[in-house]
């Protein structure tokens, strides 16, 4: 693979070309779909009404809601921690008494990311004043109910108090975080490393373990006094070392081009990318021990790298329906999330545990059964 | 002691018989040939020798050293020409050679004074730093066989060295090869071309379907047959001639081929006048004696042709 020039250039610039591709049409846009917000409540407080109102956020469809209980900070402080610190675009507080106040009037604050996408913040913010509205305004046809119970209201002067009764106040404060703003350049990036290890450990070292053996090189290297061991192992470090030019070559880029920056630990990145390299690398060896031609063995690379290329999360989020279910199917799905949330959240080993875990579990497994499976070949 | 002690060796693949119970001996310095059909069991037999496969059942040694066991040692005392040239391609000669030193553990001083020394006497040397892509057939195998004398072996196996070359590339590899002899190097062969058995081997062993049929030197095996005579009539025939034929009494084998009947008969008196009255009818163009080769010896034994 070293001497194949071609092949070597095409396996560095595939992952940069759909960087620039991608980076250049989506690059100012923020990947994710849905924003995600804090319900900051007061603590203990667990009454009905406050739960409703909280519920009916959670159960919003595009909304990713965190519920926190108010610490003694003051709200500008809180608000200001959670935005930087918990990638949250708008963060609402509950008052205290809400459930008693608001039959009379109750002031319910906002605080939202001044930094992030324009679209975005309009989107969260138009969204949250929305179901607040609807939620205020079933709370005032219920004042209503009650006073035509306790006195004689007509109808025309239901429909009056209905216009003045406006039970929640929504005040908004806009706030700029000093944290960086997320692109879908960003999001971009932990995915195309998986994508280079992917193709570089599936189909390139499949196709070439198999070209060496149908030439006879395998034999032939074989018939010295070189231990299988050592030709699996140089085969793996040869890949290892490959795909390690690869991202750096591909992190240089996107530091220096596009300014993406890595937020968590780099060495924990770097223990994910290593269980990704040897996952698919294991991919590879097995490949080749079930295939007999270097065709033959690309054709099912091939068959695996594509569909796994687009449900796994490289170029997009998966996060319902069926691609859902058959992105849980593809070990790169769980990579690309630790890799992801390495390197844009900042995520400790605790933070990415499930992914960490499934990668780590996937990875040894099927690198020994491939190296089992060629330290057997051919030994009839 | 022998370089290569061979006994009752047997290996199956999924129950078919590759090689069926081949005993022989080797002795040290003699160029031994394996001379056999495609599918006789030659590469088999040579991939069981050099500790690349496990045989059935049966024992060998090389050089004292069990292909069981020893296969370490035995490593580091022979050298393989495959019959595939399995050359990195994408790499120069020179680049070749290094690879193969360095797995062989070779020293970079001696790996380079060997290089010079094969590729020149191979005639490589202005082509070292070529890439072996652009190489061709003869010039690959003359730079295999230049990996498999690299660590200076005392056994060289050479499976089919000579197939699918032209036979300037030929007599080029033969050259070699028995340079390579005088200086001391037992070398243990395969191939399907007779003139090759005749031209370089002290000792043949003829192989058909996994069974060794005789063993001795080109001219003991071809002696065998001083008894018989071979005679070639230029004549167009037909089958039903040919039947009739093989009745004549004193008529061993008969083959037929771009209008060549080749008749293997006892020395017989008056055998060659019934001959002729079988082909009264045909028109006989000539009629010669021939002496016997390696190819009549072994379609005499086994009565099936060798396909070249």
């Amino acid at each position: 693979m070293w001497h194949q020039k071609k092949l070597l250039a095409f396996l560095i610039l595939y992952p940069l070309l759909f960087m620039i591709i991608f980076g250049s049409v989506f690059g100012g846009e923020n990947g994710a779909f849905s924003f995600n917000m804090a319900i900051v409540k007061p603590v203990g407080s667990n009454d009905n009404i406050t739960q409703a109102f909280i519920s009916i956020f959670q159960e919003y469809e595009g909304i990713d809601v965190v519920v926190k209980e108010k610490t003694d900070e003051s709200m500008d402080e809180m608000a200001k921690r959670l935005i930087e610190d918990g990638d949250f675009i708008a963060v609402l507080f509950i008052p205290e008494n809400f459930s008693q106040i608001i039959f009379m009037q109750v002031n319910v604050a906002i605080f939202y990311d001044k930094s992030a996408d324009v679209n975005m913040q309009s989107i969260a913010l138009g969204t949250i004043n929305g179901i607040i509205d609807a939620f205020s305004q079933k709370i005032a046809q219920q004042k209503i109910e009650l006073a035509k119970e306790y006195g004689n209201v007509t109808d025309e002067e239901a429909i009056y108090l209905e216009s003045i009764a406006n039970p929640i106040n929504v005040s908004i404060v806009g706030f700029s975080p000093v944290k960086k703003e997320l692109k879908y350049i960003d999001f971009l990036v932990p995915g195309l490393i998986g994508m280079t290890m992917m193709w570089t450990g599936v189909t390139g070292v499949a196709s070439s373990l198999v070209e060496d053996r149908v030439k006879g090189i395998r034999q032939r290297i074989l018939s010295t006094p070189t231990s299988r061991f050592s030709i699996v192992g140089g085969e793996v470090l040869s890949n290892v070392f490959l795909i390690g030019i690869q991202i750096i070559i591909l992190l240089l880029v996107a530091v220096f081009l596009f300014n993406v920056t890595i937020a968590g630990d780099i060495w924990l990145f770097a223990l994910a990318i290593i269980m990704g390299m040897l996952s698919m690398i294991g991919i590879g060896l097995v490949i080749s021990s079930l295939t007999k031609t270097a065709e033959e063995a690309s054709q099912l690379g091939m068959l695996i790298n594509f569909p796994m290329m687009f449900l796994s999360g490289i170029f997009f989020p998966i996060t319902k329906g069926w691609m859902y279910y058959v992105s849980r199917i593809f070990p790169l799905t769980y990579i690309n999330e630790a890799l992801r949330n390495v390197m844009l959240r900042g995520a400790e080993i605790k933070d990415i545990a499930l992914p960490f875990a499934i990668s780590t579990i996937f990875a040894l497994s099927i690198f020994i059964i491939g190296v089992i499976l060629l330290m057997r070949e051919g030994e009839e | 002691m022998k370089a290569i002690s061979v006994s009752k060796l047997k290996k199956t693949f999924n129950g078919v018989v590759a090689v069926d119970g081949i005993s022989f001996d080797v002795e040290e310095g003699e160029i031994f040939g394996f001379l056999g059909p495609n599918g006789a069991g030659k590469t088999t037999t040579v991939r069981i020798l050099t500790c690349q496969l496990k045989a059935t059942g049966g024992k060998a040694s090389i050089f004292g050293y069990d292909i069981n066991k020893d296969c370490n040692e035995i490593r580091r005392l022979i050298g393989i020409l495959p019959q595939e040239t399995s050359l990195n391609e994408l790499l120069t000669a020179q680049q070749n050679i290094l690879f193969y030193g360095i797995l062989y553990d070779l020293p970079k001083k001696v790996i380079k004074r060997r290089s010079e020394e094969l590729l020149s006497i191979m005639g490589l040397e202005h082509r070292k730093n070529d890439l072996v892509k652009n190489f061709s057939g003869g010039m690959k195998q003359r730079l295999s066989l230049v990996l498999a004398m690299l660590h200076e072996p005392k056994l060289l196996f050479l499976d089919e060295p000579t197939t699918g070359l032209d036979p300037q590339a030929r007599r080029h590899i033969w050259k070699f090869i028995k340079e390579i002899n005088s200086q001391g190097t037992t070398i243990f062969l395969t191939t399907h071309y007779m003139e090759e058995a005749d031209t370089l081997c002290n000792r043949v062993a003829i192989i058909d379907s996994g069974k060794i049929i005789t063993i001795g030197s080109p001219a003991e095996l071809k002696s065998r047959m001083e008894k018989e005579k071979i005679l070639e009539v230029e004549v167009d025939c037909d089958e039903n001639t040919i039947n009739d034929l093989k009745n004549v009494p004193g008529v061993k084998q008969v083959s037929y081929a771009n209008g060549l009947l080749k008749i293997i008969v006892e020395d017989r008196k008056g055998l060659l006048l019934d001959i002729v009255k079988n082909l009264s009818d045909k028109n006989i163009k000539s009629i010669s004696t021939a002496e016997p080769t390696l190819e009549d010896v072994f379609i005499s034994l086994t009565g099936k042709r060798l396909r070249d």
